[in-house]
């Protein structure tokens, strides 16, 4: 690189860490952009937790058990599943305009491409923090849950632990799906109905919308073959105890098994999106 | 390839997108959904060219003629189909990372800037992309202020500026780190004259005292005579000009025109060595040709006609550029006088 002698300028030291990960504020910046979603998240949350505590509650007013769950154990599980699903909320398409559809189809891509950090890196980077702001809520949302009684804690320091690895590979496997889904971007052009249709599959099969355990054995058998129950039924399954801890290993290393392969097709299918990448507009 | 003095050198420079295009006839939408006919397209055709360091030219052609393209592969946004490109001594497109601390880019109404943070943000941001020191930042921060004041705006969300101000924020960000090769496509799109001439001074200053190259795109010919001393014409993705405004002035009948007011109608208008642009009795307009001056005609029009005016029309640039990309330019080179 040419550089360019400015008067004063002085030699600086070299950074080892770059600080790019500082990226990970936009998300937050986005959100405090708009005040309103600081009042309407929380709202939102409320009332889902609440219609789900309702269904629950009369769904078991007749019985003690179905899918081989009790009421506490499917309420915590749905309950959870719903501040798990919050935590991907914004990452699922920025709120601000640097999503990768928006990008794309409005050739800002470009900028992503000419800068010193690969369009993966800042993607990773922008998910992460989007994460982080939607995790906030979630934690935040437990304690509530857990404080009103309407869940039990988890099962001793090891099953808090097996439960906090778990659902962070799952929101990795989230992640990488996610990203999947917006890398098609590079070869669609408009990805609104694969993202509607994945998100909705998503949510269906990694256990949002219903405990796995209620689901047909022909759904239960495809969800566990699929990479989505790892995202929310594995982490609350060992939540709730339906999986003993004494199978967590298993567990744990079937959502690390998706992790290393979808990482792996998400990095090529990055190279590739380089190689193909066009710009709309002149 | 590889001179040191050269910023920018392309040679042979090729890119062809396949297009699919719409089948006619019965159940055509069917068809074109599942089997659309592909067809390749050269946007850029062979561009070969080079632009030294410390120089700022103008990359000038009608829409469509493959300037944005061949800027995308300059920044290494898009592979080249064939041939080669080095800018600042890299293959772009091949050394994407180290490529970006050389150059910086503005799209015209694409932004690269946040859009519902305030732009003093934005600008934080990029400056942790690229890594650029506290002092640094704050330096050239306080420079690109000075010129282009922005601290009367940067605090406010991107979506709610002018688009004068987002410009401005815009030149800052792409020249945030210090980069030595600057890309410029159509920077003034719809700003006023005053943002415009704010943008230009800017513009001037980082060429001359910090010694940036700038590769202008522009529809603008004021800006590109009052920046550029060279441009580089592209039609058809193929280059067709490269020299001074002058030269292609010279080349394209670039001359000024004489407009005269006859004391009483003229039937017949006839200036050796000139040609009359227009006649409509009273008034006429003549254009010298040849090695004819503007002075010759001046005085053979008064010796001929009964004169009560005469007026010396400068060339319009826009006209000259009009004349320039009607002249079916896709035929052949104008001059390629500066060619790598």
């Amino acid at each position: 690189m040419t550089s360019i002698a400015i008067p004063g300028a002085e030699p600086q030291p070299r950074r080892t860490v770059h600080r790019s990960w500082r990226l990970l504020r936009v998300g937050v910046l986005n959100e405090r952009a708009f005040r309103i979603r600081l009042v309407i998240a929380p709202l939102t949350l409320a009332v889902q937790l609440y219609l789900y505590d309702r269904l629950w509650t009369a769904v078991f007013s007749h019985t003690t058990k179905a899918g081989g769950l009790t009421l506490k154990q499917t309420l915590a599980y749905s309950l959870m599943a719903l501040l798990i699903a919050r935590i991907r909320w914004n990452a699922r398409g920025f709120p601000g305009r640097d999503s990768v559809a928006l990008s794309v189809r409005e050739g800002t891509i470009a900028y992503w491409f000419m800068r010193p950090i690969s369009p993966g890196r800042f993607y990773m980077w922008r998910q992460a923090g989007d994460m982080a702001y939607g995790a906030i809520w979630a934690v935040l949302g437990y304690v509530v849950i857990l404080s009103a009684g309407l869940i039990a804690p988890p099962h001793g320091v090891n099953g808090a632990v097996v439960f906090a690895v778990s659902l962070l590979l799952g929101q990795v496997v989230l992640y990488y799906l996610g990203a999947i889904v917006d890398i098609a971007m590079f070869w669609m052009l408009s990805n609104n109905g694969l993202a509607r249709m994945y998100y909705f599959v998503q949510d269906l099969l990694s256990g949002v919308f219903v405990p796995l355990p209620f689901m047909p054995a022909v759904m239960l058998t495809l969800a566990t073959w699929l990479p989505f129950s790892s995202g929310v039924n594995v982490p609350m399954s060992l939540y709730v105890g339906r999986i003993p801890l004494s199978h967590a290993p298993q567990q744990l290393a079937l959502q690390l098994f998706w992790c290393v392969v979808l990482g792996l097709v998400t990095k090529f299918l990055w190279s590739r999106a380089s190689r193909r990448v066009t710009v709309q507009g002149g | 390839m590889g001179d040191a003095d050269q910023a920018i050198v392309a040679k042979d420079l090729t890119k062809t997108f396949t297009i699919a295009r719409k089948h006619e006839g019965r159940f055509a939408a069917v068809r074109s959904l599942f089997d659309p006919i592909r067809e390749q397209r050269t946007v850029v055709d062979r561009l070969t060219m080079s632009v030294a360091r410390g120089e700022i030219v103008a990359l000038l052609g009608p829409n469509g003629a493959g300037k944005s393209t061949s800027i995308k592969m300059l920044t290494g946004i898009l592979t080249p189909t064939s041939g080669e490109v080095l800018v600042d001594g890299r293959v772009p497109h091949r050394d994407r990372i180290a490529n970006a601390h050389s150059i910086g880019a503005v799209f015209g109404q694409k932004t690269q800037l946040w859009w519902d943070i305030p732009a003093r943000q934005s600008l934080a941001l990029l400056r942790d992309i690229y890594d650029i020191p506290k002092s640094v930042y704050d330096r050239q921060l306080a420079e690109f202020d000075s010129i282009l004041e922005l601290s009367q705006f940067w605090d406010t969300p991107v979506r709610n500026m002018s688009l004068g101000q987002r410009v401005r924020c815009e030149m800052a960000g792409a020249m945030l780190h210090d980069p030595p090769i600057v890309f410029l496509d159509e920077p003034t799109i719809g700003m006023d004259v005053v943002v415009k001439e704010q943008t230009r001074e800017f513009l001037r200053y980082q060429v001359q005292e910090r010694g940036r190259t700038i590769v202008l795109t522009t529809h603008d010919m004021t800006e590109v005579a009052r920046l550029c001393e060279r441009v580089l014409l592209i039609n058809y993705g193929r280059l067709m000009f490269d020299g001074t405004l002058e030269q292609l002035k010279a080349e394209h009948g670039g001359k000024p025109h004489v407009n005269v007011t006859f004391a009483e109608p003229v039937s017949v208008v006839e200036v050796p060595g000139a040609r009359v642009v227009s006649h409509d009795g009273m008034r006429a307009a003549v254009a010298p040709d040849g090695v004819t001056t503007t002075e010759d005609v001046v005085r053979s029009l008064i010796s001929r006609f009964p004169v009560v005016n005469v007026a010396v029309e400068e060339t319009n640039l826009e006209d000259l550029m009009r004349d320039v990309y009607l002249a079916k330019l896709g035929e052949a080179p104008v001059s390629a006088s500066r060619q790598a």
